[in-house]
């Protein structure tokens, strides 16, 4: 019982109670930078970031603003000490927004500063933020028609501006004539210069009453922590390699296609993420530096496996980033831009405007005071057969406008008056429209009664052991491949236009393809790709490691 | 004898607090009712019998009958508010879908954040069928661009009628209407024929902000709210009419001071957050009484944390809450909230201790409850460490089982973590305390205040246990215990003052060097004094006698912010002296909260609203103190792991009597809370029956 804690300064109340504390702080420049800020990309859309960092660059805590951001004002920090030239004093402050040092794009200003303990840096506090302006060829510094990150607006690699605690107004005064803003950048900076005050003195605090060795202690604690739990998820998820390619349109000049490809290997503890089998470099703005591609990897890795796990850069130690091709941007084949001339009065929109379809990228135009843009998007992504979704929430949706009555019938098969379902109808409709997938004859079944589920891709496809054969069975019951999970070989391949109402038009060099179960013509999935390439597999598990998690949950 | 009362409903308990007019204060708890009403007439029936007087003699004899309840907050929360239509302009049917994007996280714990399961719980307050749009526009100067169009209105307004039927409540929100009423007062007249007898709220009138998410997501709340906030407080005022009160039930609102309940009838919106803000005016009330004019004013309860900050003897106050994932925009004092308290679960996973957010609530509640809680909670900690005496909680109403705690931590917790049992439970309590002090440093810093500057008001079960440690981490000097700590939401209810805000969008912009037209000063100085005789009058109505405070500010940001401070206006026109005065106090407000260096005059500045809070007298019941203490059983307490566990002076009262001293290490037992003294300290009651804890000079 009286025990002592092996060693005060890792022990597990201390541990919690700094833990807590560094995400107050890290919450705390939120509030600092967001008040005083000048830009609404800032105050009411949140497109910001503010963390603290160890000084090799890892984020050890960060706000819950923009994910993508956590490991990328790292890299500005790397390249402070990169610059033999640069002496570090308490107070200093270090701006950057060049692509190729660490932002997704110009407008993402960063300012980092070291946080010093007894002489020592013992941590760095670093925020950014989306400015509005920081010049270039167009207002916004968001430009379709650039073809080199120059015309993009001024790039500031790592820049001292903040020199011991005091301002280098001469430097500030250099980026503020860049910009079409001056008041609002100069807002801006004020407000990340605001933001690390903050986290200084936070740290001062923290230092004084815990001391600096045991901050340090706990801080890399955080990150084995987090390092240890990713592990031990990934360990729990079957080995194999995923497969997705997605594109991108239109680099600003022409409408050529660009192909983002990622090949994703997990074997163990470790996750591999392999783009090389991307597009070569657009001579358009649709281009992602390093530190982009890294920013949106890791950032999407945060919420979908590490959602209750402490977010730090220890989680990114589990992965390995491996290529410096291009991918990021916004697809635009699915949103339908269109621009009225002087379609409003006064804020009302005239009934009889004539509307122009503007393509993908369409670029900077001139607004006049009544001039209207219109974008309408797709909705989102689906999961599972439209056919499986209940005929009434169909009905709600149609209520509610977020589908067409045309899609309701079309792509869902409900039949209803306005909202009332005639449900006879809608089942004949369904059951007609799923015969007609598989071309008029559904195959029997031929899964095993015994067959015993191991596992799911999906929400319609069973992973199970058959008399000690893996299998894929669809929920309809037919088995579409044997001792692997390559499954769409045997399922039956659609090639049918897209529904008009969906609204969305394909880029010429793409097509979509449809896989139906046999059986029972349920839609098991739908691959957009290049009409020259045929679709590959996306999820191909390692039947080994899908026999070890079975034993796993039978010996359980 | 005459009696001061006031009454707060909260989730699980309905506090009283009374006075009588020699000053003796009473205290008394009743269960919550579904219905709450019942709730409220038990503790009032109880009251009455411990006075040995009838409910008719008693309520005869009341003088005052504050009240605070959370009613109206469930109701949305449970979304059991009332069936509700809005009426806006044509193409703005999507407004409260839209909303803000909902992509604000402040305020969610960790684990709401990063799990994006969690997101998005909130469905609008009003589902889009509800929506009726109407063919009308005005523009941003009060000129109608679009006349209204009555007989499409009442078209939409039937057809929607017809499609939906049994609708309770209507919301008005029409573009601009806080430029122009005139179209919102017509679609009322229409909507009152088509839906004779159903409640009505016109955005101009409730929320005159700008801005038509805000404005309308508060008109909806506020109309949802009507039928049943309304019903409820004319049937309390009924039944205790019927028993022969004399006096109207006034009504505690969010931004602090009671209202009578037919003012706030047709704004139930106004008194959402009622329990929160009296709790806060109890501070500041006390603190007007002994003089402390900084205070930071706690709760700690079995699932939250609850901080208000109190400068100059004013509590601080935000212009819009949030309520159920919807702004809420009407002036309310900011109470700030987080998960942690009695019920607090503390847990192992992957070799770490976390506490909180997740609660045992009062079912089942801590282990030592014995109602079935099965994992340690805050509560069970105390118990384990000596805070808490097993066979003294509740003034002994309620048994703890000692044993079923210390397993409880023992397997949980110093097992998996391989420490002692005391180290685990010190460790949960002081997880728990760092989270506390980690809200109150936010709380105070984040408006560029020092927590030393202040004094920490310790109320709620929990909150006198936890307030040493809490000062202790934050280098606050002393807290206090007020008398009524357990009911002091109730307590605000008695002794508020009436109080009213109004306020209405003025838009004034000047460049850096610039002083505005004279005639763009007149338009606010026009707005400020119109509103200010609105107040004047509508308090007085309410029944303020005597003189009536108004307090009057702009609310002022750097042209380009989203973020305003609020700034009184001392000067009595607001002319260009006025102006620069009151430019150059935000200057220096701002620098004060964000920092040298962070003001920006280049920017220019913006006054986007004016707003007066008007305060009246009631006659404040009398206080006096008449309690005795007595010794009780030492016994062992831990105040701290490396001391362990020492020997611990035990006092027992319902009532500090004046002067009354305790020396350190001590805990003194009241029904429903232990006040604990540690090594060091001493407790001092002063001559109103709050107990001053402070470090020994």
């Amino acid at each position: 019982m009286n025990k002592r804690i092996a060693q005060p300064e890792t022990n597990p109340v201390t541990y919690e109670v700094i833990r807590s504390r560094l995400l107050a702080i890290t919450d705390e420049m939120r509030i600092a930078l967001q008040s005083v800020s000048g830009s609404p990309t800032v105050t009411d859309a949140c497109d910001f970031f503010t963390g603290l960092f160890l000084p090799d660059g890892s984020f050890v805590s960060m706000g819950f603003q923009v994910t993508f951001q956590a490991p990328v004002v790292g890299h500005l920090i790397r390249a402070v000490y990169e610059r033999k030239y640069f002496q570090l004093n308490d107070g200093d402050m270090f701006c950057g927004n060049d692509p190729f040092v660490g932002a997704l794009h110009q407008n993402d200003v960063q300012l980092a500063g070291p946080i010093f303990a007894d002489g020592k840096v013992i941590a760095w506090a670093g925020v950014e933020a989306h400015v509005t302006d920081i010049g270039g060829m167009d207002f916004a510094s968001w430009s379709p028609r650039a073809r080199d990150a120059r015309q993009e607006g001024l790039r500031l690699p790592c820049v001292k501006l903040v020199e011991a605690g005091k301002m280098r107004e001469d430097i500030l005064e250099m980026i503020l004539t860049a910009t079409r803003l001056p008041a609002q950048l100069g807002l801006d900076f004020r407000a990340f210069v605001a933001t690390l005050n903050v986290a200084r003195e936070r740290m001062g605090e923290l230092v004084a009453r815990y001391g600096a060795e045991t901050l340090v202690a706990v801080m890399g604690e955080m990150m084995t922590d987090s390092e240890a739990r990713f592990r031990a998820r990934l360990s729990e998820i079957p080995d194999g390699h995923i497969h997705a390619a997605d594109f991108l349109e239109h680099d600003g000049h022409s409408n050529e296609l660009y192909r983002i490809d990622l090949n994703l290997s997990k074997f163990g503890d470790r996750l591999v993420f392999d783009f090389g089998g991307s597009s070569p470099q657009a001579p358009g703005f649709v281009n992602a530096t390093r530190s982009g591609l890294e920013g949106g990897t890791i950032g999407s890795l945060l919420p979908t496996l590490a959602y209750d796990i402490p977010w730090n850069q220890g989680i990114c130690r589990a992965k390995v980033p491996n290529s410096t091709r291009q991918c990021g941007g916004y697809p635009s084949s699915t949103i339908l831009q269109a621009w009225g001339e002087q379609a409003s009065r006064e804020g009302v929109l005239q009934k009889d405007t004539v509307w122009l379809a503007l393509g993908p990228k369409s670029g900077l135009r001139r607004m006049r005071e009544g001039d209207v843009f219109k974008g309408r998007w797709q909705g989102g992504g689906g999961w599972g057969d439209p056919l499986d979704r209940e005929a009434q929430a169909v009905a709600a949706d149609l209520k509610a406008d977020l589908i067409s009555s045309d899609a309701a019938f079309q792509i869902y098969g409900v039949v209803c008056d306005e909202t009332l379902v005639d449900e006879q109808a809608t089942e004949q409709r369904r059951a007609q429209l799923r015969l007609d997938r598989v071309g008029g004859k559904f195959k029997p079944a031929d899964a095993s009664r015994s067959a015993k589920p191991i596992g799911s891709i999906g929400y319609n496809l069973l992973i199970v052991r058959s008399d000690d054969e893996l299998q894929v069975i669809s929920k309809g019951g037919c088995v579409l491949s044997r001792d692997s999970t390559r499954w769409r070989s045997g399922a039956v391949k659609g090639k049918s236009p897209l529904p008009g109402c969906l609204n969305i038009r394909l880029h010429d060099r793409l097509t979509m393809t449809s896989y139906y179960c046999p059986s029972t013509g349920q839609m098991l999935a739908v691959d957009v790709h290049e009409a020259d390439r045929n679709p590959t597999d996306d999820v191909i598990l390692d039947p080994h490691s899908l026999h070890s998690a079975d034993r796993l949950a039978a010996a359980e | 004898m005459r009696f001061y009362l006031g009454t707060d409903v909260g989730g699980t308990f309905t506090d009283l607090w009374a006075t009588d007019d020699r000053g003796n204060a009473q205290v008394f708890k009743s269960p919550t009712t579904p219905d709450v009403l019942t709730g409220v007439l038990n503790v009032v029936r109880i009251a009455a019998e411990a006075n040995g007087l009838t409910m008719r003699e008693f309520c005869a004899a009341i003088e005052r009958f504050g009240h605070g309840t959370t009613v109206g907050l469930n109701a949305l929360l449970t979304g059991t508010a009332a069936n509700t239509l809005i009426v806006t302009t044509e193409g703005f049917g999507d407004t409260l879908e839209i909303g803000r994007m909902r992509r604000q996280t402040a305020g969610l714990a960790e684990a709401e954040v990063t799990d994006f399961f969690l997101h998005n719980r909130y469905l609008p307050l009003v589902p889009r069928g509800n929506i009726v749009e109407v063919d009308e526009r005005i523009d941003a100067r009060g000129q109608v661009v679009k006349v209204l169009d009555e007989n499409q209105a009442a078209r939409a307004l039937r057809a929607k009628s017809r499609e939906i039927g049994n609708v309770e409540a209507i919301a008005v929100c029409t573009l601009w209407s806080t430029a122009n009423p005139s179209h919102e007062l017509r679609i009322r007249d229409i909507a009152a024929e088509v839906f004779p007898g159903v409640f009505i709220s016109l955005s101009h009138d409730v929320a005159p902000v700008v801005g038509e998410y805000a404005r309308m997501s508060t008109t909806a709340a506020n109309a949802a709210l009507g039928p049943i906030a309304g019903r409820y407080l004319s049937r309390l005022q009924e039944e205790l009419r019927r028993e022969g009160m004399r006096v109207p039930v006034v009504m505690m609102t969010n931004a602090g001071g009671v209202l009578p309940t037919e003012v706030l009838n047709g704004r139930p919106a106004y008194a959402l957050f009622s329990g929160p803000a009296a709790g806060v005016i109890a501070s500041a009330h006390i603190g007007a009484q002994i003089g402390v004019k900084n205070i930071l004013s706690t709760d700690i309860g079995g699932t939250s944390f609850d901080v208000g900050v109190i400068v100059d003897g004013r509590p601080i106050m935000r212009r819009e809450i949030s309520v159920g994932g919807a702004s809420i925009c009407i002036p309310s004092i900011d109470v700030d909230s987080i998960g942690a308290g009695g019920g607090s679960i503390a847990a192992v996973s992957f070799g770490k201790l976390t506490v909180g957010p997740r609660s045992a609530g009062s079912t089942p509640g801590p282990v030592c409850y014995q109602r079935g809680g099965q994992e340690p909670t805050s509560t069970d900690a105390d118990l384990v460490l000596g805070v808490i005496d097993p066979d003294h909680f509740i003034g002994g109403r309620m048994k703890l089982d000692v044993e079923g705690a210390k397993r409880a931590i023992h397997d949980k917790i110093a097992k998996p973590l391989d420490i002692s049992l005391l180290e685990a439970a010190c460790g949960i309590r002081d997880v728990l305390d760092s989270k506390m002090s980690d809200l109150l440093r936010r709380a105070t810093i984040e408006r560029g205040k020092d927590p030393r500057d202040f004094l920490l008001f310790a109320n709620g079960g929990a909150g006198p246990s936890h307030a040493w440690a809490l000062v202790r981490d934050l280098g606050i000097r002393k807290f206090i215990v007020p008398a009524a700590a357990t009911v002091q939401s109730a307590f605000g209810c008695a002794v508020s003052g009436l109080g009213l805000t109004k306020e209405r969008p003025v838009y004034l912009r000047v460049s850096t060097a610039g002083t505005p037209a004279a005639k763009d000063l007149d338009a606010v100085a026009g707005t400020l004094s119109d509103i200010d005789r609105e107040a004047r009058s509508e308090l007085s109505n309410a029944g303020a006698r005597g003189a009536i405070n108004t307090v009057r500010t702009l609310a002022i940001r750097y042209r380009g912010q989203s973020n305003t401070l609020d700034i009184a206006v001392i000067n009595a026109t607001f002319d260009a002296t006025a102006f620069k005065a009151a430019i150059a106090e935000f200057e220096r407000e701002y620098e004060a909260n964000f920092g040298e260096g962070s003001t920006d005059a280049k920017a220019g500045f913006e006054i986007v609203n004016a707003r007066v809070l008007a305060s009246g007298v009631l006659e404040p019941p009398p206080t006096e103190n008449r309690g005795v203490m007595e010794a009780g059983v030492a016994r062992s307490v831990v105040f701290d792991v490396a001391q362990g566990p020492i020997e611990t002076a035990i006092w027992r009262t319902s009532f500090p009597p004046p002067d009354a001293q305790v020396v350190g290490p001590a805990i003194v037992e009241f029904p429903g809370q232990n006040v604990v003294v540690p090594p060091g300290y001493r407790a001092v009651a002063d001559r109103i029956g709050n107990l001053h804890v402070a470090s020994e000079p």
